[in-house]
């Protein structure tokens, strides 16, 4: 498992109070919103703070957030394409 | 106003059953009280509960417990009175505000950090869409909401109105308490000497104290309200006329009080206002308080109305709340809770068996 997938899972799970969670739980592609691992929209804002506090990433377009927050793997592609 | 349920948390194992006071006693030995109950699990969904602080999770819990109680499910106002409300997350807001330049801040933060999240969350989770007010007035919130369901039970009285207080421990409220002299800084401290330290401060706890009040009884109403008072400011020498005058306006004299419960929390320099009422006009009657159990913050009185609706209903005192060696004479019919902080908002509530 890579390090920045690893470490986006602790930084959503400490960052979101994913008390129940451990990064064992969470699979690449899990689902972040629905039913796997069950974010909501307020977790939406929390994410998007954590991408530009952490890495220096501005999201704008709310649209390209549905597709980037979808799992962490999806997350972890965007913030290497944009390193 | 009659009393038809209650419910508490704070540092004391509270007892479940209808026929005592508490579970085991616990003791501390820091000026640190934190809530003894852990169980919200039971009471909250663990997606819901992950961004409550703990006067949330506190609030939902006490409120939750009494409703059910009394098989209410929908409760017509809530009202719920706070000092410092939801402090932690307001610390953290606030820390999050400075080390960020104003900038990137967290939303769940800034949502959980105002006065008004308990009263709020309590209707989300009941889905309750009734009257929904929060009283922040220092040490007299939680009095101050309870004269709001007061007034309301008298304008209509077939209404269930959760009223509480609320108040939880924050860091850094402690370590500015630590510096400004409100919490002891003696190296061993037990809460049951509460009163043997010389010295200024008390200790710190937290708590929820919610009730189901109503103008109409219920069988059986634990007990009837009959006034409350609060006061910003009193001098010591004013209190006595207030608390003679406050019985006068209800036909009573101090003959009448039954018991005493005052809001003791051993600071050398305020206690003075309830010794200056426990050794003058209240000196021949059993007197009470409660504060070495659950600690001071500013809805802790709300433990104290919980204490004296279970007196009223079980007719007995407990013996580690008592403060002189008088035993109640006959019944106990009528009782009279005083409290104060620092010399200023101070409180008298008059509470009847029913």
């Amino acid at each position: 498992m890579s390090n920045l997938r690893v470490e986006l899972k602790e930084k959503i799970i400490e960052q979101l109070n994913l008390e129940d969670l451990s990064v064992e739980d969470i699979q690449n592609d899990d689902l972040l919103f629905g039913d796997e691992i069950g974010l909501d929209s307020i977790d939406a804002l929390e994410l998007i703070v954590l991408l530009e506090k952490d890495y220096g990433i501005k999201l704008t377009d709310p649209a390209e957030g549905k597709e980037v927050f979808k799992s962490i793997e999806t997350l972890a592609q965007f913030i290497e394409s944009k390193q | 106003m009659f009393v038809n349920g209650i419910s508490t948390l704070n540092a004391q194992d509270i007892s479940s059953s209808e026929e005592s006071f508490f579970g085991e006693v616990q003791t501390y030995s820091s000026p640190i009280l934190k809530t003894y109950f852990s169980d919200f699990r039971k009471y909250i969904k663990p997606a819901a509960m992950r961004r409550m602080s703990s006067s949330v999770k506190m609030g939902v819990v006490a409120a939750s417990k009494v409703l059910a109680s009394i098989n209410i499910t929908q409760p017509d106002a809530i009202i719920v009175g706070t000092g410092m409300g939801c402090k932690t997350d307001s610390d953290v807001f606030l820390e999050n505000l400075l080390a960020s330049n104003e900038g990137l801040l967290s939303p769940t933060k800034f949502i959980q950090s105002t006065h008004n999240t308990v009263a709020g969350q309590i209707a989300l989770q009941l889905k309750c869409k009734a009257y929904n007010m929060t009283f922040v007035q220092g040490a007299a919130s939680f009095e101050t909401a309870l004269l709001d369901a007061f007034l309301q039970s008298i304008s209509s009285k077939n209404r269930h109105l959760l009223v509480g207080g609320v108040d939880e421990i924050s860091k850094y409220s402690n370590e500015l308490h630590q510096l400004d002299g409100q919490l002891k800084t003696e190296q061993e401290i037990c809460n049951f000497n509460l009163l043997d330290y010389a010295s200024t401060g008390s200790i710190s706890g937290e708590g929820a104290s919610f009730f189901v009040v109503s103008g109409e009884k219920s069988e059986p109403s634990y007990a009837s309200v009959k006034d409350i008072e609060t006061y910003n400011q009193l001098d010591k020498e004013g209190l006595k006329n207030k608390a003679l005058n406050f019985l006068k306006k209800n036909e009573l004299s101090t003959d009448d009080i039954d018991v005493f419960i005052c809001g003791n929390n051993g600071d050398v320099n305020y206690d003075d206002f309830y010794h200056s009422l426990q050794s003058d006009i209240f000196s021949q009657i059993p007197q009470l308080y409660y504060k070495h159990l659950v600690g001071e913050f500013y809805t802790s009185s709300g433990f104290a109305f919980w204490l004296a609706c279970k007196i009223l209903r079980l007719q007995e005192i407990p013996e580690i709340c008592q403060l002189n060696n008088f035993k109640p004479n006959s019944s106990i019919k009528t009782i009279l809770l005083y409290n104060q902080y620092k010399g200023r908002d101070h409180s008298f509530i008059l509470l009847q068996a029913c």
